[in-house]
Formats: C-alpha cells, sequence, structure tokens
C-alpha cells in the first residue's frame, strides 16, 4: 500500500507489498500546481472551519480563564496571626485558618517564631501537637512533641523529626514580623533537611 | 521485495509529511468515516452517521426550506436551550444556593469572577428570549395547523414544554436572592396559594414552609439546575423524535 | 419420522403465518400511505447507503428533493450565529439586573412577578385570585393542548393560516380581542367592577343589597370571612364578591368568546378551523396586552400608570 496525493487529499492504493508492483510513485503530485487555485466551495469551507476552530479556542481559553478561582480561602495567602505579646516563648498556638502552628521556641531552643506548617512531611496527615508527651532528640529531653496518629511521626518543637517514617522536619511558613504584629504567609512553604536555628525568626 | 529501491528522489521530510498526512486522515475517517460532504453520498452520509445531525432526514423537499415558513422558531428554541444549559453550568461553579452566600456569590461572579457578568447576562437574556420564542414557536405551529394528525400528541408534548420552559425561567429567578428575585417569587408563590380547595397546600410544598426562605432557595435550585432541565431534555427528545418520524410538516 | 414430518408441517405452517402477517402488514401499510397525504407527497426516503456493486444507484435525484447537508443544515447554522452574536452583543452591554440583598421586612410597591406572569397578575386585578392564577391558566393550557383532536375539518396544512379567510378572520379576531380587552381594562379601571356591585342596590343605610347575602363557597379564598374550613374549605363569602370575582369575570369571558364565534361565522363563514384560528389568536393577543398592561402601566400600588414603564423595574 501506498499514500498519494489525488487532488490535494491523500488516497491509499494498491502497491508496494511483496509480490505486488511497485508503488506509483507520484511525488510530483504531492503539490500540484492547481491546488494554488482555491475553488469557492473550498474557500466557504476553510473559512466555516477555521472560524468554528477560533470560537472553540476562544470558547475554550475563556473558560479556563474563568475557571481559574481567583477569590480562594485564607491557606495560600498572607495571615495576620496577631501581636507579639499573645504568644510568649515555650508555647505553641494552632492556627486553623493558615493551617500551621505558630511556635514560640524557649531560649534554650533559640527563642525565636517558627510557623509549622501542620501537614506531615510523611504522608499528608495533620499533626496534632501533644504536650503531655516526651521526646528526646540528641540527648536532650523536651516535653511536648507534635505526634503524627497516622503512621506514629514524632517531631520536636522545632519540628525537628526525631521518630517514625517521617523523612525530613516539618515544613515551615515565611513569619512576617512588622512592628509588633506577626503575620504569616501562608503560600510560601519551605522544605528543610534540618531544623537550624536559622529557621526561627527573631523578634 | 519488488520494493527494495522505490525512488532515489523521496527524501525523508517528504516521507514524514506523507505519513503522517495518512495518519491525519486516517484519524479523520475513524472519526466522520466519510471525506468532506460534497457528493450525494457523502452529503446522505453526513447526517446519516452524525449522532447529532441525524436528527434530520438526509434529505428534504426544497419548499420545506422556506425560512418564512418556520422562522427557525423550534430550532431556536432548543439553541437557547442550549445556551443556558452551557452558561448555566458554568455559573454554577461560582454559585452555592444558600441564603447566607447565594447574593454575596452573585456578586462575586460580577466583580470577581472572569466573564462572570457577561455569563450571567448571557444566562438571563437567554432565558428571556427562550421564553419569548418558545411562545413564537407554537403559535408558528399552530397557524400553520402544523398539529394535524399524525402530529397531535407531539404538540401536546410541545404545550408540556412551554409550560416548563416557563417553569425554568420561574425557578431560575429566585436564586440571585435581591429583592427583586425574593418578591417576584413571593408575588408568584402567592398565585399558587390562590388555587381552590388546595391553595395554602400548593404553596406549601412549593416554597418549603410559609414564606420564601432557605427551603424555597434550595427547591427551587434542585428544581432549576437538574428536575426541570432533566425533565425538558427527554421531553425535547421525544419531541424532535416525533418530527423526524412525522417529516416537515412545510411546503405541502 | 413421525416427529420430522409433524415438525416439517409445523414449520410450514409457521412460515405461511409470517408471509400472511408481512401480507397483511404491507396491505395496511400500502392502505396507510395511500390515505396519508403526507407520504404521496414525499416520493422517497433514503434507508440505507450500499455500496456501488449492490445496488441500482439512480443518477440524480428528483429536483424538488435536496439534501439536508448543506441545504438546511446552512439555514440552522445561520440562524445560530446570528443569535449567537445578537446575543454575545447584548450580554456585553446591558447587564443583568442586581438589587439589594433581599430583604423580606421591605416589601417593594409594586411588587411585580416576572414579566411572562404579569398576565395573571393583571387578571388578578379584576377576578379572583383562584380564577385568574390557576383556573383560567390550566383550562386555556389544557384547551390548547386538546386543539388537534377536535381540529379534524377538511383542509390542508402547512400554509400560515391555511387560507385567505383564514387570514382575515385571525385578523378580525386580533383587533376584537384588542378592543374588548382594553374596553374591559379601561372599564375596570374608571368603573371598578368590585366598588359597582358592593354598592348594588342600596338599602336604607346605604349599604348594597348584595353585601348583606352570604354564600358559603367550598373551595373559595378564605380571607373574606375568618370562618374558612372543613373538608371541603368552605369559605362564607358576601354575593357582591361572588357576582365581581367570579360571576362576571366567567360570564364575560364566556360571552365574548361566543360572540367572536358568532361573528366570524356570520362575517367570514368561518370554518372549525378559523373558529379555533380566531379563539387562539384571542388568546394570544389578550396574554400580549395583558402582560404589557402589566408589566409597563401598571406602578405603585398597581394601580394603572401611564408613565410606569418597564424599565423603571427591571426584568
Amino acid at each position: 500500500m501506498a499514500i498519494i496525493y489525488k487532488d490535494g487529499k491523500p488516497v491509499v492504493v494498491p502497491g508496494g507489498e511483496p509480490g505486488h508492483a511497485p508503488a506509483p510513485e507520484l511525488e510530483d503530485e504531492i503539490l500540484p500546481a492547481e491546488d494554488n487555485k482555491v475553488s469557492r466551495r473550498k474557500f466557504m469551507r476553510n473559512v466555516f472551519l477555521n472560524t468554528m476552530g477560533v470560537f472553540t479556542l476562544g470558547a475554550v481559553g475563556t473558560f479556563v480563564v474563568m475557571f481559574w478561582p481567583k477569590k480562594v480561602g485564607s491557606f495560600g495567602s498572607t495571615l495576620k496571626v496577631g501581636d507579639v505579646s499573645a504568644f510568649p516563648p515555650g508555647t505553641v498556638t494552632r492556627v486553623p485558618d493558615g493551617r500551621f502552628y505558630l511556635v514560640h521556641t524557649l531560649p534554650e531552643q533559640g527563642g525565636g517564631l517558627l510557623a509549622l506548617y501542620w501537614k506531615c512531611v510523611h504522608l499528608g496527615c495533620t499533626v496534632p501537637w501533644r504536650d503531655t508527651e516526651e521526646g528526646t532528640y540528641n540527648g536532650k529531653t523536651y516535653s511536648g512533641i507534635f505526634h503524627c496518629p497516622c503512621h506514629g511521626s514524632e517531631y520536636i518543637i522545632t519540628g525537628q523529626n526525631f521518630a517514625g517514617p517521617a523523612p525530613r522536619p516539618l515544613d515551615i511558613m515565611q513569619v512576617i514580623v512588622s512592628g509588633t504584629t506577626i503575620s504569616v504567609n501562608t503560600g510560601k512553604i519551605t522544605k528543610r533537611d534540618e531544623a537550624k536555628l536559622s529557621d526561627q525568626v527573631q523578634i | 521485495m519488488a520494493t527494495k529501491k522505490t525512488s532515489p528522489r523521496r527524501n525523508p521530510m517528504d516521507q514524514i509529511m506523507q505519513a503522517s498526512a495518512a495518519f491525519g486522515f486516517r484519524v479523520y475517517k475513524s472519526v466522520f468515516r466519510h471525506s468532506w460532504p460534497d457528493s450525494a453520498r457523502t452529503r446522505s452520509l453526513a447526517t446519516m452517521s452524525n449522532v447529532f445531525l441525524h436528527l434530520h432526514p438526509t434529505t428534504i423537499r426544497r419548499a420545506s426550506l422556506k425560512v418564512t415558513y418556520t422562522f427557525c422558531l423550534g430550532g431556536l428554541s432548543f439553541f437557547f436551550f442550549l445556551v443556558l444549559t452551557v452558561s448555566g453550568v458554568l455559573l454554577m461553579f461560582y454559585y452555592v444556593p444558600s441564603v447566607t452566600q447565594a447574593y454575596q456569590d452573585i456578586k462575586d461572579l460580577q466583580t470577581v469572577v472572569f466573564a462572570g457578568q457577561f455569563l450571567r447576562n448571557m444566562h438571563r437574556w437567554g432565558a428571556h428570549a427562550m421564553v419569548i420564542v418558545v411562545f413564537l414557536h407554537m403559535c408558528r405551529v399552530f397557524y400553520t395547523r402544523a398539529y394535524r394528525p399524525p402530529r397531535e400528541f407531539n404538540w401536546v408534548v410541545g404545550v408540556l414544554l412551554l409550560v416548563l420552559t416557563f417553569l425554568l425561567s420561574f425557578s431560575g429567578y429566585l436564586l440571585p436572592w435581591d429583592q427583586l428575585s425574593f418578591w417576584a417569587v413571593t408575588v408568584g408563590t402567592n398565585i399558587a396559594k390562590a388555587t381552590p380547595f388546595v391553595g395554602p397546600e400548593a404553596q406549601f410544598l412549593l416554597i418549603g414552609g410559609y414564606e420564601i426562605g432557605q427551603n424555597a432557595l434550595i427547591r427551587f435550585y434542585t428544581l432549576h439546575v437538574i428536575a426541570l432541565p432533566l425533565a425538558a431534555a427527554v421531553l425535547i427528545a421525544v419531541h424532535f423524535w416525533r418530527v423526524r418520524k412525522d417529516g416537515f410538516s412545510g411546503g405541502l | 419420522m413421525a416427529d420430522t414430518s409433524q415438525e416439517r408441517q409445523a414449520n410450514q405452517e409457521q412460515a405461511q403465518a409470517a408471509a400472511a402477517e408481512t401480507n397483511r402488514r404491507a396491505e395496511a401499510r400500502r392502505r396507510h400511505d395511500a390515505s396519508n397525504p403526507l407520504d404521496k407527497a414525499r416520493p422517497h426516503r433514503l434507508l440505507a447507503v450500499v455500496k456501488k456493486e449492490a445496488g441500482f444507484i439512480p443518477t440524480k435525484e428528483p429536483s424538488t428533493i435536496v439534501h439536508v447537508w448543506p441545504h438546511l443544515l446552512m439555514i440552522e447554522f445561520l440562524c445560530a450565529i446570528v443569535f449567537t452574536v445578537t446575543l454575545f452583543i447584548t450580554s456585553a452591554f446591558i447587564n443583568a439586573p442586581l438589587e439589594d440583598l433581599a430583604n423580606p421586612e421591605r416589601t417593594p410597591n409594586p411588587s411585580k412577578a416576572p414579566w411572562y406572569f404579569l398576565n395573571l397578575q393583571e387578571l388578578l386585578l379584576h377576578m379572583d385570585g383562584g380564577l385568574a392564577g390557576v383556573i383560567v391558566p390550566t383550562v386555556v393550557l389544557l384547551l390548547i393542548a386538546l386543539v388537534p383532536y377536535f381540529d379534524l375539518g377538511p383542509g390542508q396544512m402547512g400554509r400560515w393560516f391555511t387560507s385567505e379567510r383564514g387570514k382575515a378572520v385571525v385578523q378580525f379576531s386580533a383587533i376584537y380581542t384588542a378592543f374588548w380587552l382594553f374596553f374591559l381594562i379601561a372599564f375596570d379601571i374608571f368603573f371598578p367592577v368590585k366598588t359597582l356591585m358592593k354598592n348594588l342596590f342600596p338599602d336604607a343605610s346605604g349599604k348594597g343589597i348584595l353585601t348583606t347575602i352570604k354564600i358559603p363557597i367550598p373551595g373559595g379564598d378564605p380571607t373574606y370571612e375568618p370562618t374558612p374550613g372543613g373538608m371541603l374549605n368552605v369559605s362564607v363569602t358576601p354575593a357582591d364578591i361572588i357576582f365581581s370575582n367570579w360571576i362576571i369575570p366567567i360570564s364575560v369571558i364566556f360571552i365574548l368568546s361566543g360572540l367572536l364565534i358568532f361573528l366570524v361565522r356570520k362575517r367570514f363563514n368561518a370554518d372549525r378551523r378559523d373558529i379555533f384560528q380566531a379563539l387562539f389568536t384571542g388568546f394570544v393577543v389578550a396574554f400580549a396586552i395583558t402582560t404589557v398592561v402589566g408589566t409597563a402601566f401598571r406602578g405603585y400600588g398597581q394601580n394603572f400608570d401611564w408613565l410606569w414603564w418597564a424599565f423603571k423595574r427591571p426584568l
């Protein structure tokens, strides 16, 4: 079988297979000279098809832009959390709107602010803060840990993982302190290999 | 073996072009099964082998094509039904039928959502147009006496579709939850209250309470976006099917 | 062997029965076709497309028959384009109305239903709510639905107004209905029938005699008397209201319809189809006029208002 062009349309013709005559050689017909002349009917057809195409593209494009949500919940935007005085050192505060914990560590832990994204870095469960549980990391004992109920990953107050399947510490969000007001950019989530002092924002 | 040396002149680019053209043609054939309809055979196939065009017969009397006979009113009714379905589905993405949220959603549609105002306008003006066009279609069919046997029942289906059109439009009227819609529907459903014997019960059932509130909104919403359109779609299918079976009435 | 011969006989009988059935159907079909002018008018119909070798292909189709693609589809397509563009332009420039948030404590005056129900709201001003809002539209829709089952007289279909006479009847009916409708609406505005009935035949104290007669009506509007109830929802209604809200409107509808039928029969020698056309035109014109009046000429308190135009209230 071979494909040849006849009147500008590809046509399947026999030939070329073993035991058959060779395929006709009609390369010259790929662009016959007459094809440059477009008949009125063909012109109308092209106008019709192209108009429909442009219309469809326009409709699909409009739909996609329209479908792109502009007003989404507070998660993903910058949230005002409150005044610095509301978060004394050693506290872990749940901020459900932003899906994070605002942590103010004790001086020996760094003494700064951290916004820990509450999604477990293992498989995405929401990690609760258990202030009655204890954990040991680097020889130090911490009272109060994050303990994931799904697969038992455990993190200390800085978000550092010390037990369970979690591969890395809890992710952090950008904390912005202007004056005495704390804001958290919930759209800016940073992964880290290890909890460092430099993650914490000093007041 | 005969093809060992087909053509010394054929270059790879041409081969690729030919192969892709052939593939494109195959795909086209798999979809449409015939070439562009410009012969008697392919024109017949075009209508026969396409589920949407199959609503038509393959051929028609030339006299039936007279636009001043039908004024395209039946087709336009369906056209507006489609326009309203598409624009309605798009509006549904941004609308929550709750008395606390509905109005704000309409405001957001008009101010935040891209093309939201345009879609809402289209839905509203299209709905008004559909009521008018469906009514005119009924007048056309009556005055040309196109309900003659064997088309009696299709006329009845048409009357039901007219009623459904009114109900669709009316049920949608409440959804913006503004003063206009609230009081228009209050007045409208008060008419149901005047039904002899069962008036108050009819109104109670319709609005799900003694006054327009959350129950009425969710009832009207569900009727508007699912129940009535489904019923209309089924009746439209019957309507078209009978037109197709009985043939066009015009041009005798 | 006995079995096979029996079987053969049974098979033969079956085949004969099938052939007879086929013949009967063909005959029925032929008779049906002969009785149906439509099928005569359509000499052929496409059932299947076959390969060239398989059958006879007419080289030329009858000139009165054209292919739906492109002849009909082109018309439909152009129509769709025109209306798409029109709707797009309308939607781009005219915004759908949105008023303040719904407030059940603040009723706007006038409060109106959507425009296509304002014909009913207009009727509501002139008669009982149940009559105007439910009975009249239900009966009208039922009558319209039943038309084809009663319009069985001779004459063709597929022609506007059926005949020249039909056209004249429709024109006459349109003018007749418009005249009477305007007259009735104007009459009820300047001489409200409800007031007339209330003050009819006043007694010594100046009270209309009809107001003193009270009649229990089953299924009536319970607002007239504080003691409605019972299985039939009986309401005790003063006679003047029965007259102004029920008897007079119903009588007017019947008398004017009857007069219309009488006139078109007398004037145009109308047949049944023409009478249906006259009545349907009456409905269409009444629908249109009451819609326009209800939308554009009813203002504060649903009072008649020359200047209360449609665009004062969004649609």
